[in-house]
């Protein structure tokens, strides 16, 4: 397999707007008599472009989270910068165009979601007709419009991650951070979750996610950038570091047992050998997605999951 | 009952106040500054440290002006939801449970029952009230950077001093509230609770009987609420009508007005309420000058052996005179005439007839010289101990006409009044005796201010302190975990509310050393009447508690060891000063004693203790920004 180096962002050209920087950003943990405990991150280099979904993946303790952190102000660096919008991350004012979601729902349970969503509103100084459009906007965005009025310490963790990504959304920010987003969902909300990311993409949105889950990041992000004991080993666009150069896979369908020979025959003439002839694979959660919709359109039947 | 310390107009206060303040904070500021300056420069070195610190004290003004009051609000709301479901409510459960039970324990043969039962109820609700704030206040924040739920608000575009003035906006709101509720029951238990009356101890016929033959019934009335009164009823003609009526005497801090209306059958005895109780008195007090025996002016009154200097005193029989000059006396104010409350101490050097008080007179004084009536004749009065003697004089008084020689009649606003200035003059007239008095023993009583409004600027001192807690707690939050953060706060409440005892005893440690004792003025500027503590600082206190060693006496031990002691306590009480004179001073906030004694809270008290709390707590928000600001949230 070949590393590639960051190349160009498909419809984010290298001369588009930088949204996120960090130079030499290092984080190292101290306790309380200022010894170091941990190095979490080591010398990080990184561009988010404007409407790029970029993704952070790592195994837990990599660094992704304390990444997040230092774009969010909620932890300072050690040595190095953390810019946002060119701005330092610190900076109260890129906060009105940031979106959050921690990797739980850190929301305030004795509320409900209208509370909730108003509550994160008022902090951006919405104007309460605003504030009401918006939130009935998301609370419908999310399929929470039933449940809006029922306090969050009721809801389900998938309902919660819905609520705290509405609450990220509430300002229509142009830079989303998300952390962990389909940490605590069904196949259904993963998948949601996953169209919804592409879709503010779609929007224009720039999108910093970090998952530890690889198929979530192949799905959705541009470019990714993988972290290890707080290093950066990797950094590039998705389909560039997942397509194998020296390897060709055929796929085909309706073809007659003479047409498969005569491939075969096509590859033996130009020198190639046959690996496999075999059916082609789905994944596992298109299966389910499969199943799950078979069984909504014909329900008390057996779907055939295939 | 009286008033034992000056109130300062707030005009003459508040220039004085605001310099103070100013110094301090500047002061507090440098020095906070070349802290922060220092503890950077060991991490990051000193020229980085030097832009860390600037930058930081710069963000602070763009931060301040940009103070969004609807994310303060949210922050508040959000605060008091979390406050009710913490169940703050209780304490109000917790608050009429208390005053359903108090008759049981508070004592029922108290000689002042409206000052226990204004005391005992202010006493609760503090306590409820600041116990409750200071655990609202104090765990909140640490229990939002706990659970992370601060991340979701850190990370929008609120500054450290919204999210600050906005959780002590919140919990204030709350605090506010119970208090409001706390108020009203408690005028209301106060009120219906000292409210009673009586019956007359005799049969009314035989009552009317004694009227008619000698003019006047003598008696008693019936022994309610653990007392009972003497009453005298007389026939008077009031506006051309004859009435019989009658006051009690005073017991148990009240009187009664009794009244007989209709005749023969349809005869009824109507006994008033309890009056006199539950008082809102308006004092002016005059300008004290002291002269002695000789009738020279004296820079203060004899001491007559007391260790407690407040009051001066006079000797009987002799020239020697309190003079009371009141500067703005309106005939406006007092239309039918003066009343002057007097709460003059008597000492007796002879025991004389003890069931009677100490006759003295008290002349009105034209301070002009050459008006035609220079003083009135004099009015005589008994004073006795532990009470306030009321004495109104009339309008109409006699007075010796200065060319005539003869005693007129006059009006004493026109004759004796010069541009609203008036002279007292009050003097003792038994020889071998003794009458003391400090500048508040002796006021005119203006017309009284209601009660209940006067109960409420009580309560208003509990808000103040409730604010100061709060703010306090909230500020100790954004540093330190919950149980620390209460610690701490009621570690700076206990030392705020014995900021006039750590003065004291620096005053006292102060006095013994040669060295030092400039500084003891400067460190008893408040406590002069008081006088300092005597026993030594805590060090010295350790070695005299053990050995029984008494406080008036110099310590028992080796001269080296008496040395290091005191020299360790100089220290030790330096630190403890300066600390207790850097945090509010709570004590100074409570109301409790004006109403309790029946004084009305002055405006200008009020209006100092307001501002005294506005900079207090602008200067703790000022402090928790920092703090929150250069916090790692996520650390």
């Amino acid at each position: 397999m070949e590393a590639a180096t960051q190349p160009e962002v498909k419809g984010t050209p290298e001369t588009s707007e930088v949204i996120l920087e960090t130079r030499n950003l290092s984080k190292v943990y101290r306790d309380f008599w200022g010894r170091q405990k941990v190095r979490a991150l080591k010398a990080l280099d990184l561009e988010v472009r404007k409407g790029e979904i970029f993704g952070l993946l790592g195994p837990n303790g990599s660094g992704k989270s304390t990444t997040i952190k230092l774009l969010l102000g909620l932890l300072f660096p050690t040595s190095g910068h953390a810019l946002v919008f060119g701005k330092d991350a610190t900076d109260v004012s890129n906060k009105e165009r940031i979106g959050y979601l921690p990797e739980e729902s850190y929301l305030y349970r004795f509320l409900n979601a209208d509370e909730t969503l108003d509550f994160y509103g008022r902090l951006f100084d919405m104007s309460a007709a605003k504030r009401k459009e918006r939130i009935d906007e998301l609370l419908t965005m999310v399929g929470l419009n039933n449940a809006r009025r029922r306090q969050l310490r009721e809801y389900s963790k998938g309902m919660t991650r819905r609520v705290g990504l509405a609450s990220a959304l509430i300002n229509d920010p142009d830079l989303i951070l998300l952390d962990e987003p389909t940490t605590g969902l069904d196949p259904i909300g993963t998948r949601e979750m996953k169209d919804m990311i592409l879709r503010l993409r779609d929007e224009g949105k720039t999108i910093l996610m970090c998952s530890h889950l690889l198929a979530d990041v192949q799905d959705v992000c541009d470019r990714i950038a993988i972290l290890h004991q707080g290093e950066l080993k990797e950094l590039g666009r998705v389909d560039t570091l997942l397509t194998v150069q020296d390897s060709t896979q055929i796929r085909a369908d309706g073809l007659s047992k003479e047409a498969e020979e005569e491939i075969l025959a096509v590859i033996e003439k130009h020198g190639g050998s046959l690996l496999s002839i075999e059916n082609p694979r789905t994944t596992l959660e298109e299966l389910f997605l499969k199943i799950v919709r078979e069984s909504e359109e014909r329900p008390g039947r057996r779907a055939s999951g295939r | 009952m009286t008033l034992d310390f000056e109130i300062t107009p707030f005009g003459d206060w508040v220039g004085i106040a605001l310099l103070s303040f100013g110094i301090t904070v500047l002061i507090g500021a440098l020095l906070a500054a070349f802290l922060s300056y220092v503890f950077c420069a060991i991490r990051h070195g000193p020229i980085e440290a030097f832009y860390i610190v600037g930058q930081t004290g710069a963000a602070a003004i763009p931060d301040f002006i940009a103070t969004s009051p609807r994310r303060v609000i949210a922050i508040a709301r959000l605060a008091a939801k979390e406050a009710m479901r913490r169940r703050v409510w209780v304490s109000l459960v917790v608050f009429f449970i208390v005053l359903l039970y108090a008759q049981w324990f508070l004592d029922q043969g108290s000689e002042h029952p409206g000052k226990l039962h204004i005391a005992f109820v202010m006493t609760a609700t503090s306590y409820l009230v600041l116990g409750l704030s200071l655990f609202l206040s104090t765990f909140s924040l640490p229990d939002d950077i706990k659970n992370r739920t601060i991340y979701t608000v850190v990370t929008k575009p609120v500054r450290p001093n919204e999210i600050v003035m906005g959780r002590i906006l919140g919990f204030a709101g709350i605090g506010s509230l119970l208090i409001l509720v706390m108020c009203l029951a408690s005028l209301a238990f106060v009120v219906r609770g000292l409210h009673h009356t009586h019956t007359l101890s005799s049969d009314l016929n035989i009552i009317l009987q004694d009227i008619e033959t000698d003019g006047f019934w003598q008696g008693q009335t019936t022994f309610d609420h653990h007392h009972r009164h003497s009453i005298r009823l007389e026939r008077k003609t009031i506006d051309g009508e004859s009435v019989i009526e009658g006051q009690t005497d005073l017991a148990m801090g009240h009187v009664h007005t009794v009244q007989v209306t209709g005749d023969g059958e349809d005869a009824r005895v109507i006994i008033s309420g309890p009056e006199d109780q539950l008082l809102a008195r308006v004092p002016m007090f005059g300008e004290l000058s002291f002269f002695a025996r000789d009738g020279k002016p004296s820079k203060e009154g004899i001491n007559v052996g007391e260790e407690w200097g407040y009051r001066g005193y006079i000797e009987g029989g002799s020239l020697g005179r309190f003079e009371f000059d009141f500067p703005d006396v309106k005939a406006k104010d007092f239309p039918d005439g003066l009343p002057f409350e007097l709460n003059i101490s008597v000492f007796r050097t002879h025991k004389g007839t003890i069931t009677r008080g100490i006759l003295g007179t008290i002349s009105l004084v034209n301070i002009d010289p050459n008006s035609e009536y220079v003083q009135s004749s004099p009015i005589h009065f008994n004073a006795t101990e532990f009470v306030v003697d009321k004495k109104f004089i009339p309008r109409k008084i006699g007075a010796r006409n200065r060319k005539t020689g003869e005693i007129d009649e006059i009006d004493l606003f026109d004759e004796l009044v010069s541009d609203g200035k008036l002279r007292v003059v009050i003097q003792c007239s038994e020889r071998g005796q003794y009458f003391g008095a400090a500048q508040r023993d002796v006021y005119l009583r203006a017309a009284d201010q209601p009660f209940w409004s006067n109960f409420i600027k009580g309560f208003m001192g509990i808000w103040l302190q409730m604010l100061i807690v709060t703010t306090l707690g909230v500020t100790f939050s954004t540093l330190l975990s919950g149980p620390v953060a209460m610690m701490v706060s009621s570690g700076v409440i206990v030392l705020g509310l014995c900021r006039g005892f750590i003065d004291q005893v620096f005053g006292g440690v102060l006095d013994k050393n040669n060295v030092l004792s400039f500084l003891r003025g400067i460190v008893m500027r408040e406590h002069e009447l008081e006088g300092v503590a005597h026993g030594g600082g805590p060090l010295e206190s350790i070695i005299r508690i053990p050995s029984q060693q008494n406080v008036m006496i110099d310590l028992d031990a080796m001269p080296w060891l008496t040395n290091i002691v005191q020299f360790v306590d100089i220290g030790l009480m330096a630190v403890m000063y300066a600390v207790a004179n850097g945090l509010p001073n709570l004590g100074r906030l409570n109301n409790s004693v004006f109403v309790a004694q029946g004084f009305n809270v002055d405006n200008s008290l009020l209006a100092q203790q307001c501002l005294t709390t506005a900079a207090c707590c602008s200067v703790l928000i000022v402090i928790s920004y920092f703090c929150l600001k250069t916090r790692e949230i996520a650390a």
